[in-house]
Order: structure tokens, then sequence, then C-alpha cells
């Protein structure tokens, strides 16, 4: 018998009681809406983690932060660095020490002073630094700055007390600045000027991906590293080793953990939060399992009212050469039918659901808890896999469910049938 | 075409633990030749409809061995009675035995459904048999709508759809007046002549017994053959 045959009997017999049919399917729906959904709270709480400690990192990066020798951690050397540089799979690496100073342009000075950082310049851009204006300075009287940098300028009055109407709102960029650096006597404590440098802004960084970060830092050349530090004052490193691809971030975080590194790398949280989530999306799949192994004596109780009901036209089928395969698989397509009719409303419904419960729950949470959840805040997601899963499980209970009355099915006896005795 | 030898069955009756054994059949040893048309009469309860539900393959005989189209079929499973009785056998039951909820064309095509025939070829196939047993104007009758004597020439249509060389017919005429049933019986001779159908009907009808080459009678289980092939036989009831 043809496939496309077995199909039309299997619509045919569908047709013959539309609402016990429509019951069947609402249930394997709401079995399989359930599953999805329950998991989907899972997979939401997942991706909401990990955008937030994707915020302003990136999945590539490991920092590292000393090296263990003995019983205690040890800053990084020169030597250090350059080990780390040459670490297989370390596309770049961000070495960045902090300097203070004051930054002025014209009569605009900075309000809080400025945060400078020091670094290697194409290090950084191959490290992912990203300008939302402006380009990459080519040498060290040039310059790169925060976001808000323009924002923390203002004038001052004669008494050195900040006029706060009168912020800098210029365009930066092009601007030369002149940036006091200032340091502590290491004898005496006391504040002591170490420079004053003219830089070009050439590059106005990314705005900050946290809402209430301000970014007004300045970015120096490493070259001024001896001016700024003077002596023995260099103070330890920010390291950060970016990776060429997010699978090699665990082997080479391992590596360097082997080598006695301290280090931190988002994707080994990532990996550690995975593990946990996975634990949970096992355990929520197994209770919504359950939800649909309820529709599934749906199922069951329909097919066996199917195959009673059609006991006679089973008996003439068989007497005229009906094989019992042929009968078993068009009564395992009628509950495979039902039970793919439900899981495609239930697929349909859990992502309207899932949509509604995104749009609703923050401002909920935002009534009831004293903040605002996160931008990205998901309650509920669904990737495809998860479709596929509860698709998978949804129709393969409902197969299981609908092979026990179809092979009664294929015991049905010609004689009694025909004689109406079933 | 149609061998039994030394058949015998018998019917497990009561509850399981405390059955008995009734037999039904005892040594039956019959042959059927190519294009023959044997009539078998009895009694009520005296065996002839389960004999033919034993060459029909829905009841496995106690003992015997069953042999047809030179196969022995005797311990034939059901999924290979099922493919055997599709292409070497139709059957004609008393109450026709058509699905309700499909049309006259529709049962009459379902054969060639489960045969996997493409649709085209049994479309063709069904509206000539059809038309060729004067049925064809209530193709798309369900068989509430039809007479007895029309239902019967659609369970004739669905059993000779796949061109079986065997038909068997268990009380064909039983559901039918005297004038379908001469017309019935008409059509199953020229069956027999124009395709030279083996046929095994079952009757108690001496009307229908009359077409048979050859008739059996069958007495508490045991085939009593005449004497003369020809003549008929019919116990006084």
């Amino acid at each position: 018998m043809k496939f496309n045959d077995k199909l039309k009997f299997v619509k045919q017999n569908m047709n013959k009681n539309k609402s016990r049919i429509f019951m069947t399917v609402l249930a394997t729906a709401m079995g399989c809406s359930f599953l999805i959904m329950i998991a989907s709270v899972a997979f939401g709480l997942q991706q909401s983690l990990i955008n937030d400690l994707l915020q302003d990192r990136s999945i590539t990066e490991i920092q590292v932060h000393a090296l263990k020798k003995g019983e205690s951690y040890e800053n990084l050397q020169q030597s250090d660095l350059d080990a780390l540089k040459n670490v297989e799979h370390v596309k770049a690496m961000s070495v960045q020490r902090i300097a203070q100073g004051e930054t002025s342009i014209g009569d605009y000075v900075s309000m809080n002073g400025t945060r400078a950082v020091v670094s290697n310049f194409e290090q950084e851009m191959k490290a992912g630094l990203e300008l939302s204006e402006g380009r990459a300075p080519a040498n060290d009287q040039e310059t790169v700055v925060g976001y808000h940098f323009a924002k923390n300028l203002a004038k001052r009055d004669a008494n050195n007390e900040i006029l706060e109407n009168e912020i800098y709102n210029g365009n930066v960029l092009g601007a030369t600045i002149t940036f006091k650096a200032k340091g502590f006597d290491p004898e005496t404590n006391a504040e002591v000027s170490l420079g004053e440098f003219s830089l070009t802004i050439v590059g106005i960084l990314e705005k900050p991906d946290r809402e209430w970060t301000e970014n007004s830092t300045i970015y120096l050349s490493d070259r001024y590293n001896e001016i700024l530090f003077p002596g023995d004052s260099l103070p330890p490193p920010s390291v950060k080793l970016i990776v060429d691809h997010a699978e090699n971030v665990t082997d080479v975080s391992s590596e360097l953990r082997s080598n006695n590194y301290s280090v931190y790398s988002v994707a080994d949280s990532i990996k550690e939060m995975d593990l946990v989530f996975l634990v949970m999306k096992i355990g929520l799949l197994f209770v919504g399992t359950i939800a649909v192994l309820i529709a599934s004596i749906g199922i069951y109780n329909t097919m066996t009212m199917a195959v009673t009901e059609r006991a006679q036209d089973i008996g003439i089928m068989k007497a005229i050469g009906a094989n019992p395969r042929t009968i078993r698989s068009i009564f395992l397509l009628e509950s495979f039918g039902i039970g793919l009719l439900g899981v495609l409303i239930g697929t349909i419904v859990s992502y309207a659901l899932s949509a509604l419960i995104n749009a609703a729950v923050p401002p909920i949470l935002s009534s009831v808890l004293d903040g605002n959840p996160p931008d990205d805040f998901m309650f509920s997601s669904i990737p495809i896999t998860l479709t596929l899963v509860s698709a998978g499980i949804s129709l393969g209970v409902a197969v299981l469910s609908g092979m026990r009355p179809a092979a009664r099915a294929t015991r049905i006896d010609v004689l009694r049938a025909l004689r109406r005795d079933i | 075409m149609i061998q039994l030898q030394q058949i015998q069955h018998a019917f497990k009756l009561g509850r399981k633990g405390n059955e008995r054994h009734v037999p039904v059949l005892q040594d039956i040893n019959l042959t059927v030749n190519k294009g023959e048309i044997v009539t078998l009469i009895g009694r009520s309860g005296s065996g002839k409809s389960t004999l033919l539900h034993i060459v029909g393959g829905f009841l496995r005989p106690t003992s015997g061995k069953v042999h047809i189209a030179d196969q022995d079929v005797t311990a034939y499973s059901e999924t290979q009675w099922a493919d055997f009785r599709r292409i070497h056998m139709g059957v004609v039951f008393q109450n026709f035995q058509l699905i309700p909820s499909m049309t006259a064309y529709e049962n009459t095509e379902l054969p060639l459904v489960l045969q996997g025939v493409a649709p085209n070829e049994r479309r063709r196939q069904t509206l000539q048999l059809l038309d060729q047993l004067g049925i064809a104007s209530y193709a798309d009758h369900y068989p509430s709508e039809l007479s007895g004597g029309q239902q019967q020439r659609v369970g004739i249509a669905r059993s000779l759809i796949l061109n079986p060389p065997i038909l068997l017919a268990d009380e064909p005429t039983g559901s039918l007046d005297s004038e379908n049933e001469a017309q019935f019986l008409e059509l199953l001779q020229s069956l027999n002549r124009e395709r030279s159908i083996t046929l095994l009907i079952i009757t108690h009808d001496d009307k229908v017994a009359s077409i048979g080459n050859r008739t059996l009678r069958i007495e508490d289980g045991q085939l009593i053959h005449p004497s003369d092939p020809h003549r008929l036989e019919v116990p006084k009831q």
C-alpha cells in the first residue's frame, strides 16, 4: 500500500470523529506547549545571565592576574608578558597600566581628574577596542578617548571651582588636549607632577554597554610608561589575552593554569554555568515530559476506541488481503498525525506565550522590585534545539502510545470481526 | 488448484483450563481442479463454512495439509496468508461485508490500493469492472444506498478486481431475493466461463449447488463424495 493511500485512510478515519480527535490534539498541544514553556525558562535565564556576563567583555578574553610561585602570587614581569604573548592561539595581548592626571581643552578642565590607560595601541585594536568615531592613534602624540570624555570637561571660576553650567559641548574629535600627569612621591606621599603632554584626539570609543557606566578615560601609548611610572613605581599591569576562537579559550586557560598563572575567563564561567543549567534543563524537560505522558493517555484512549469502532472494517480489510503491517502502519500514522498536529499547535502557542511573557515580566518585576531588570532580560527563550527536542519527545510519545492499539488492530480475528462479534 | 489432505479441525470451547475440544472436520480430502466449480452443501453446523475458512486461510487446521496453487500454505503466517490471499483468491461473503463508510467505487478499489497500484490504473480497472458488472452508475453510492443484489455485485467486483484464479463464496445468495439470486448465479457461471476462475461455493441452497461441476456434501464434519460426480445429492432436511 502506498504512503499517500495510507495518508488518505488516516485522513478519512480522523474525519469520522472530529470532536474526539480535536480534544486529543488539544491535549497533546497542551502537553507539548507545557514541555517547551517550562524548559524555555531555563534557557531564558541562562541567556540573560550570559548576556550580562558578556557585557563589555568578549567570550575570547582571558584575564591573567598573577603568577603563582610557591604558595604566593607575584605580579607579572616583562618576561612573563613575553611568554604569554607567545602562547598558542593568543591573537592579541592587552597590557594596561593606569595613570592619573588632569586633562584640559582650552579653558575646559576635567572635573574629576582623568584616568589614563597606558597601553599598546596596536595590541588594543587587535584585542577589540572599538571606536564610535575616528581612527586608532598612529603615534604617541595621538590618543583616543572614552565616549563620555567631553561630558567630564567644564570651566572653572577664579577660585578654581567647577562651573557645572559650563560643560564642554563641542566635538572633541580632532581637538588637542593637555594631559597633566600626576603621581605620588613614595617618600613624602605628596602629589607630584610627572609632566605635561599635548595629545590630539583621533578617535572616540564606543558607548559602554551598561547604561550606568561612563567612560572618560584617555588612552596613552605605552611609550609613556617610563615618564608616568618613574623608577620602581611601575604598577602591576592588567593583562588580557585575546584568543583566536572561542572554542580554544578553555584549552588556553588550562595551559596557563598548568603554568601557574592565575586566570579568569568569561568562557570558564559560562562553561560552569552551562553545566548547572544543563542539569536544570534536563530536570525541567523531565517534568514537562510528564505532561506529554499524560496527554499520551488521551492518544492511547482515542486510538483504542478507533480500533474497537473499526474492528469490522479491519476484519474486512484483512479478509481481502490487507497485510497486518499495513493495518499497524495506518494506526501508527494516525497517532503520529495526532502527535504532529499537537506539536505544531503547541509550538506555535509556545512561541506566542514566550513573546508575551518576555514582554509582560520586566514591567511586573519593575513594579515589584525597586530597580529595573537588565535591558536584555529574557524570562523565556525557545532555541530551535528546544523546539526540536520537545517535538521529538512529543512525537515519540504519541507514536509509542499508538503502538499498543495498533498491535491490537493487527490481532483482530477476521471471522469474529465479520460476524460482528467484536 | 486446491488440495486438502487429511484435514481435521476441532474448536476449543469453554473456560481456559477447563476446555473441551469439539471436532468439526474429520479426515477431509478434497481436490478442486483449475477452472472447476465445486459446490459444497450441508446442514447448518455440518462444518462446511469451517472448511471454507481453512481454504481461505482464516482458520488453521488442527491437522492435515492445505495446498493451493501448488504451494503448501498449511503453516503460513497471517502476513503470508494476507499476501497470498490478495493475489490468489477472492472471497464473496453472505452479508457482502462492504465497508459502510466507503462508496461502491472505493470498496471495489480497495484490493488495488492494498496492492499498491497507481491511482490512474486503479481508476481505469475499477470503473471497467463496475461497468462489466452493470453497477458503474452506482459507483458513488454508499452500501446503505444499494439493494442487496447491487451490494453483492460490489462484493464480487471487489473480489475479482485483482483477477484472482480462485473465488471462494460463503453462502453468497443468502441475503438475496430469488431474482437477484438467479442473476448472481448467472454472473458466477459467466465469470467461470470467461476467466476460467476456480469456484468453491458453500451453500445450503439447491439452486446454487446446481451450478457446480461437482457437488459435495458435508455431514457431521465428514465429506461425502457422491458416486456420480455429476449427480446432485442433497440431503433431505
